[in-house]
């Protein structure tokens, strides 16, 4: 699903504002370790499933999470390097740069001379 | 000619520069031929494939990234040429795209400049090589414009700690 938003703000908000609650940090965390399904997330917590179902969109809205069918069950898949990437973005477009030019000296000392 | 001049743009452009300890003609290739290219372009561990490169004006590179090497791809972005001037000058547009080459949208930031277009100029200064990077964004939108010029360099010191936590929060 695509959502539009209508700043760039918005879309930080969303990151953070997912990433405020510890109970979806502690999602993203055992998330992290391996795919799982929602049934299996919700186990630990003193949830109903519709609470966790709310948690999960909450991080798929801010792209911190892929959700995909599985037969009848939903698997949660953390998308971190998406993250990553998203993140060189979001901290400044010109430290992307940097970090590319860092790569381009790193590549440049591992040529023979 | 200067690109500011031949894409007018009245924000605020990204300037970078960089001495690198290299000659010209190695930095100039690492830019210019695909296979150097690619082993350096994308984030650290990723995979970028080159699926089309035509360097020449007008001409593109189309390239995919994957989070790692097996790894499905993350995107498809290009570079379409439009000056090359070896080993001084490169200016390009740079975009997302799909897989057949069209400009898309930034895949993570709703609000953002399609096209880019950046000036790469090198000079020889005592067997070293200075890079001179200007970009800025082309055919874009008042409020494309803000997001670009807020993604410099002041939102850095506000969000940098916090993505640094957050890495290491995911790494642990």
């Amino acid at each position: 699903m695509v959502k539009r938003y209508s700043s760039l703000d918005s879309e930080l908000d969303l990151i953070f504002g997912a990433l405020s609650d510890s109970t979806r940090r502690d999602i993203l965390k055992r998330n992290a370790k391996k795919e799982m399904s929602v049934t299996d997330i919700a186990k630990p917590y003193d949830l109903s499933l519709p609470a966790v179902s709310k948690h999960l969109k909450v991080l798929e809205n801010a792209k911190l999470i892929q959700k995909h069918r599985d037969g009848k069950m939903y698997l949660v898949t953390l998308s971190p390097n998406a993250l990553m990437e998203a993140s060189d973005y979001l901290r400044s477009y010109e430290a992307l740069w940097n970090d590319r030019l860092d790569r381009l000296e790193q590549y440049l000392h591992s040529l023979p001379q | 000619m200067a690109i500011s001049q031949k894409y007018p743009y009245t924000g605020k452009e990204v300037l970078i520069t960089r001495t690198f300890d290299a000659p010209i003609e190695k930095v100039w290739k690492a830019w210019t031929d695909a296979q150097s290219f690619q082993k350096w372009w994308g984030p650290k561990g990723s995979a970028v494939t080159i699926m089309r490169f035509d360097l020449k004006p007008d001409g593109m590179c189309l390239y995919n990234m994957a989070a790692a090497p097996g790894q499905p791809q993350l995107l498809w972005a290009k570079f379409v040429y439009k000056e090359v001037d070896a080993p001084n000058k490169l200016v390009f547009i740079n975009a997302f795209s799909d897989e057949n080459g069209g400009t898309t949208g930034n895949p993570w930031i709703p609000v953002w400049p399609l096209e880019i277009i950046n000036e790469l100029t090198l000079e020889e200064q005592d067997g070293k090589t200075l890079l001179t990077l200007r970009g800025h964004p082309i055919n874009a939108s008042a409020e494309e414009i803000k997001a670009f010029e807020g993604a410099q360099a002041g939102m850095e010191q506000g969000f940098a700690g916090t993505w640094e936590k957050l890495d290491q929060f995911l790494a642990a």
